[in-house]
């Protein structure tokens, strides 16, 4: 083969191979182009969602943060602004112990690792501090970003929920007034009923004495003119022989005696009532316990006397106890009528209607708290309840007897407001004791 | 297999042995495509072993030692594509791990579709370093080939112990390099 002929093959292979190479740059830049479309449409679509997101941010009524590692803040949402009354601009770079300050760098390390972890099931409460110094009561919810990307603080303020919280307490409290109203009015009845009587005994009584001393007055007087007749002292003699002296000198004294006793009783349960109703305060105050529940047993009486008697065992050398004393007024009324409710179910279900049950309130310092006691000897509390009692609105009594207030708002008085424990000693068919213990 | 090892092959017979040794080999090979090769297209790597074959019955050399020499090659032309190798490393135990983080990163964004080869690297001593070169073509003669063009370049006496591994053919080798 000749050198043109091996050139001239050489040029159509070169020729062929410009051609495929031709086709695969068009290949490439129609690929290219494809995938230039997907950019293009997947930008559109990251930007389409980054301004929903941004949307989201700006909308939402929690603040969000996000902050890095070292706990510095990184960015912030319009809310954060409005909530702590800085601007952005001024928070950016700022410790989050700007905005709650019991977070210093060296605590939050420590605090980060319980606030991811409580993520999924509970928040964390905490109180952040507003520009103008204001502190405000806020709940956080704590993520780690992906990466050692730092993390993302969900901040809400609850300083409203805190308030319907305190009205929701207060209109229970309220409530639980307007039951005992009943119970109390039939209380004070009876003492008034009694004193009634025995007035109306000391003025019929009265009016027979009046005749007497009329006749004696006649008697004296005429004694003085010197015409005392035989006739007039025998209508003096018969004036109280009607009268029936002798009885009078006896029931009379007893009369007085009962009605200043029945009036003790009325002063008594309306002072019981002043001091159980007596507006909560919001600073704690030195409380006599003792004298506390004495009272709450005295106002609910109505409650549990046609079912349980009730046991005091009161330490007489119980120290005051700092506490908020309505609401541990509320809390011990609550656990007394529970107990009472739990007696008288368990005698209903046991049909011993004319059995009374028995309430034993206990109160002793243990440590450095006091310790109350609340036993009961009524149905006792299913193991598989026990998880549930302190739910709010959770009730197993039938409509109209419970709202399922009752405990949680216990549990939050005891725990939450005074940092004391409640715990419950529970057997079915025996009784349940709630154990309250408040640091002195 | 990539475009640019056919015509890189084709270039170095041309060079070495003329152009009707090219046309030879192209017509005995019975190819894919008559041997119109572009560096952009992607063949089958049977037509390479092919011309290789036909290249040794030619020239009477053995199919190896004329893969080893296109081994030798290749490293020069990627020492001309890629001349920032050069600047950044200094011999042959630094080029050649090189070879992985470099050309290939560079090789995959012109080619997406490459299949190239993978090393792995082992040191067991501060004169040795032990190359695995893992393919799923039998090219173990042109690692090798490169192997030794490398040292030639940083002017390296060394001593290359080739290892075939399990399927021993070719696609996986072990290779001790000791510096002399």
């Amino acid at each position: 083969m000749s050198n043109l002929d091996l050139l001239l093959r050489r040029l159509e292979r070169e020729k062929r191979a410009r051609k495929e190479a031709e086709t695969l740059l068009e290949l490439k830049s129609r690929d290219l182009y494809e995938v230039n479309e997907q950019q293009h449409l997947l930008t559109a679509c990251l930007a389409d969602q980054a301004h929903r997101i941004q949307s989201i941010l700006d909308t939402a009524p929690e603040a969000i943060l996000t902050l890095e590692l070292d706990g510095q803040i990184g960015s912030v949402n319009p809310a954060t602004e409005r909530i702590f009354g800085y601007p952005a601009e001024e928070l950016t770079g700022k410790s989050i112990a700007y905005l709650i300050p019991s977070f210093r760098a060296n605590a939050l390390t420590e605090i980060l690792p319980t606030l991811i972890a409580a993520n999924s099931s509970q928040c964390h409460e905490e109180i952040g501090r507003r520009s103008d110094g204001q502190e405000l009561p806020i709940e956080l919810t704590v993520s780690a970003l992906p990466d050692d990307g730092g993390y993302i603080w969900l901040v809400r303020d609850i300083a409203r929920r805190r308030q319907m919280e305190a009205q929701l307490a207060h209109a229970s409290k309220m409530e639980s007034v307007g039951a005992l109203a009943a119970g109390i009015a039939h209380e004070i009845n009876t003492p008034i009923q009694y004193v009634g009587d025995n007035t109306r005994f000391l003025d019929d009584a009265f009016q027979d004495l009046d005749d007497v001393f009329g006749k004696i007055e006649l008697l004296l007087n005429a004694y003085q003119d010197g015409t005392l007749r035989p006739e007039l002292v025998a209508e003096v003699r018969e004036a109280a022989e009607k009268a029936d002296l002798e009885y009078l000198r006896e029931e009379v004294p007893k009369a007085i005696a009962q009605s200043l006793e029945g009036a003790e009783r009325v002063v008594k349960i309306v002072r019981a009532m002043k001091e159980f109703s007596h507006p909560g305060s919001e600073e704690k105050t030195a409380v006599d316990l003792n004298r506390a529940i004495e009272s709450t047993i005295t106002v609910s009486r109505n409650e549990w006397k046609y079912v349980s008697e009730i046991e005091l065992d009161l330490d007489p050398d119980l120290p005051l106890v700092r506490c908020l004393p309505g609401d541990l007024n509320q809390a011990v009324l609550n656990l007394v009528i529970n107990a009472a409710h739990a007696i008288e179910k368990r005698r209903d279900d046991e049909g011993k209607l004319d059995q009374l049950g028995t309430i034993r309130v206990s109160t002793r310092r243990v440590g450095e708290s006091v310790e109350l006691r609340i036993a009961d000897s009524g149905t006792g509390i299913p193991e598989e309840l026990l998880s549930r009692i302190f739910d709010p609105f959770f009730t197993t009594k039938p409509v109209g007897k419970g709202t399922g207030q009752g405990l949680a708002i216990t549990y939050s008085v005891i725990v939450e407001k005074h940092g004391g424990s409640l715990d419950i000693e529970t057997k079915v068919g025996e009784g349940t004791t709630f154990v309250i213990r408040i640091p002195l | 297999m990539k475009g640019v090892v056919f015509t890189e092959f084709l270039e170095l017979v041309e060079e070495k042995f003329g152009y009707a040794t090219v046309d030879h080999i192209i017509e005995r090979s019975e190819l894919s495509n008559d041997g119109a090769y572009t560096s952009v297209g992607t063949y089958d790597y049977h037509d390479l072993i092919r011309m290789v074959v036909e290249l040794s019955q030619i020239t009477g050399s053995r199919v190896p030692d004329l893969v080893k020499f296109f081994g030798h090659h290749m490293f020069h032309v990627f020492t001309k594509a890629y001349p920032e190798l050069l600047r950044t490393t200094h011999c042959t135990f630094e080029f050649l791990p090189h070879v992985e983080k470099a050309i290939h990163v560079e090789m995959r964004k012109l080619y997406s579709d490459a299949e190239l080869p993978s090393f792995r690297f082992e040191y067991p001593a501060d004169n040795e370093i032990v190359m695995y070169y893992q393919s799923t073509r039998p090219f173990a003669d042109l690692a090798e080939g490169l192997i030794e063009a490398c040292a030639e370049h940083f002017g390296e006496p060394v001593r290359i112990q080739r290892e075939d591994l399990a399927p021993h053919d070719g696609t996986q080798a072990r290779f001790a390099i000791t510096k002399l």
